[in-house]
């Protein structure tokens, strides 16, 4: 397989009407860790969703090409039949549809028609995310995220990001709300992934996840678009010193460029 | 005669043909009683509902051979998909087909304990002491015009005994079959079931209609719980494009007794339901759990009513409907806690869910609280497919219509999981797909 590449081209994106990224760009190729970073209200989950298809969120400028074919022209099942996953902040809980049965159909439907995943191969892998996440074998009979604690959604997430393997996954906020133990664990999903082959983008507002899966580059968002980028060592900076610094470097006044969804 | 339905003459020559037939006086006398009042009794009061659209005076309520047995019935010859819906290897089966019997049968180890599964008519003359002191009761014969027509005019009915403390653990089956010889007939049929004291067994009752029949069916089903017994009663609609139906269904829940109804409608016919649970002794429980999926141009209308007259009684309703295309249908869900039921509980729950634009469902909750220290509650919604449950499930790969195809399963899932009578589970979800127009995954 080819190294992939995602390219996000001057992003504009409206909520109800309201700009909120105005000319987010960035390139990604297969085996990079890209973490974005800033203040509430920056855009982040915004850039997100919206390469997603939210149907919220109104993409008024830009592209957003996967090796070449621009996704932003696609449906949102096709999109994720591309390769594009998001790990979301604050999944749907689908009542009577159990987890494993969910799994299933989004395994089958990247799969051809007359070939759905065997049973047993499907138990398999899906035993070894579990394993992996250390959840309860029991989630798998669980209606989908109804019921489950904030740090079960987030793991639950990362398991279906394990069995799909997507070329691209764009994590939102997967740390917040986690203690240390569980934060391990998910980070240990993201690195277990890892790959030439995929595509991480990690949105963020704390550096602690990235103790846990070192990102080969840190942006950091203000006023609807990325305002600087760096190394990781830009994460630790940020840890250490909070935003204020950035925006007196750069002459921004006010960050917030709308409620972030 | 005081009813437009039949002629003086061919009352009379009914009433003749059953007695010789072999049918008791006391029910003949029912039967003319009934026959009598049929035209003065208004028809049943259905909130937001008018059964007067039934237009029961468009169909001939006398359709040849009433009351023989069932000349011929092969199974395979039901068009499809009902053949699918059969029970298969019951210990205890009656089948009815266009309202008359093909067969009652029973397990000889169910007989020796005392079971009886048969034909209501046969019944009333064998065991009279076993029918006459129920029939008719729980569902009064004249109650208004619908009920009084069934009353007098029940072509065939289902008898179900099970005696004092005898629990059976396989599911007894009771089938009605309409084929599509039926066209401007009026089908009127019984279902009567008493539980002996402690008893405990579960009952399935399948109503099979063929598509694209103009027929008029009615039936009325009566459960009697007696002290400590536990029934649970399941009943399966599947077809009945174009048939029109009137259905009521009344359970009495002894001292201590429960009496669980599990109904799932699947079918295509238009008319009104009406399931009842009367609380007449101290301790009864019971419990009415609804599933139904409304199409095409269905109209509907669904009332389910907790009756609670003796002290610490429990009921609980839960209905989940899924409207779609032009369907539209109202769902009564009534808890009357009666004056001296105190330390009751009633609960009640629908949830209507409308796919498209031109679906239309109704939920209306009545509380009639007479007592206090009591607790009753209700709730009730109508909603849409939720945009956010179908972009979430899209972003993970899946079609919107195989998105929406889990949405809805999921969302009949919390009153589908209790029906799991043998094949009855399978059977059920292949319906829901066949009436939701759904394709199953596998099937892709």
């Amino acid at each position: 397989m080819a190294q992939p590449e995602l390219v996000i081209e001057d992003l504009h994106v409206s909520v109800d009407g309201k700009p909120i990224v105005r000319g987010f760009s960035l390139t990604m190729r297969g085996g990079e860790i890209h973490a974005i970073m800033g203040p509430n209200g920056a855009g982040k989950s915004t850039v997100a969703q919206a390469i997603m298809g939210h149907p919220r969120y109104e993409v008024t400028r830009g592209r957003v090409l996967l090796n070449g074919e621009d996704l932003l022209q696609l449906s949102v099942d096709e999109r994720a039949r591309r390769g594009l996953f998001l790990a979301m902040q604050y999944p749907s809980e689908i009542p009577g549809v159990t987890n494993a049965d969910f799994l299933r159909a989004a395994i089958n439907a990247r799969r051809p028609a007359d070939s759905p995943i065997p049973l047993t191969e499907f138990m398999k892998q899906l035993n070894e995310a579990l394993a992996l996440l250390e959840m309860d074998v029991k989630m798998a009979g669980r209606s989908v995220n109804e019921g489950f604690s904030g740090g079960e959604k987030k793991r639950n997430e990362i398991l279906q990001m394990l069995l799909l393997k997507p070329t691209v996954a764009i994590l939102d906020e997967v740390d917040s709300g986690l203690d240390i133990d569980a934060l391990k664990v998910v980070a240990r999903g993201i690195t277990h992934l890892a790959s030439p082959e995929r595509i991480f983008l990690l949105i963020t507002h704390y550096e602690r996840i990235l103790q846990y899966v070192e990102p080969n580059f840190v942006h950091v968002m203000m006023q609807g678009r990325i305002v600087k980028s760096g190394g990781p060592e830009l994460a630790r900076e940020l840890e250490a010193r909070g935003y204020d610094w950035i925006r007196e470097e750069l002459g921004i006044t006010d960050e917030v460029v709308g409620q972030e969804a | 005669m005081a009813t437009e339905l039949l002629h003086a003459a061919e009352a009379e020559g009914l009433i003749a043909r059953l007695r010789a037939l072999g049918e008791p006086e006391w029910l003949l006398n029912r039967r003319k009683n009934a026959l009598a009042r049929v035209g003065e009794l208004a028809y049943p009061h259905i909130e937001k509902y008018n059964a007067a659209n039934l237009r029961i005076e468009e169909f001939s309520h006398l359709p040849e051979g009433f009351g023989d047995r069932a000349p011929e019935f092969a199974e395979r010859e039901l068009a499809e998909p009902l053949s699918a819906f059969l029970p298969s290897g019951a210990m205890a089966e009656f089948l009815a087909a266009d309202g008359a019997l093909v067969r009652a049968e029973i397990a000889p180890h169910l007989r020796e304990q005392g079971v009886l599964l048969l034909s209501l008519r046969e019944a009333a003359s064998e065991r009279p002491e076993l029918v006459e002191p129920y029939l008719g009761t729980a569902v009064p014969d004249g109650s208004d015009r619908l009920t009084a027509l069934s009353a007098a005019l029940w072509q065939e009915g289902a008898f179900l005994y099970v005696p004092p403390g005898v629990e059976v653990a396989e599911p007894l089956e009771i089938v009605w079959v309409a084929t599509d010889r039926n066209e401007g007939l009026a089908r009127h049929t019984r279902t009567l079931v008493v539980a002996g004291r402690g008893s405990r067994f579960t009952l399935v009752e399948r109503r099979l209609f063929a598509d694209d029949v103009r027929v008029l069916a009615t039936h009325v089903a009566e459960v009697f719980a007696a002290d400590g017994a536990q029934v649970n009663y399941q009943v399966l609609h599947v077809g009945g494009r174009g048939a029109r139906r009137f259905e009521a269904r009344t359970g009495r829940v002894g001292r201590d007794a429960s009496l669980d109804v599990r109904e799932a409608d699947l079918g295509d016919a238009d008319g009104a339901i009406l399931t009842t649970l009367l609380y007449d002794a101290d301790g009864g429980r019971g419990t009415i759990r609804f599933a139904g999926i409304g199409s095409g141009k269905q109209r509907g209308a669904y009332t389910f009513s907790q009756i609670h007259r003796s002290r610490a009684t429990e009921s609980r309703t839960l209905v989940k409907a899924i409207l779609k295309d032009e369907a539209h249908h109202v769902f009564n869900a009534i808890t009357h806690i009666h004056k001296g039921a105190k330390k009751s509980t009633g609960k009640q729950t629908t949830r209507l869910l409308m796919l498209g634009g031109r679906a239309r469902g109704d939920a209306n909750p009545f509380l009639f609280i007479d007592d206090n220290d009591l607790y009753a509650d209700h709730a009730a919604s109508a909603g849409r497919v939720d945009d956010l449950q179908l972009f979430y499930l899209m972003s993970r790969g899946l079609s919107r219509a195989e998105a929406e195809r889990l949405l809805v399963l999921g969302f009949l899932e919390e009153v589908l999981r209790d029906f799991t009578a043998g094949e009855l589970p399978e059977q059920i979800a292949r319906g829901v797909e066949r009436k939701l127009g759904l394709v199953p995954a596998e099937a892709r």
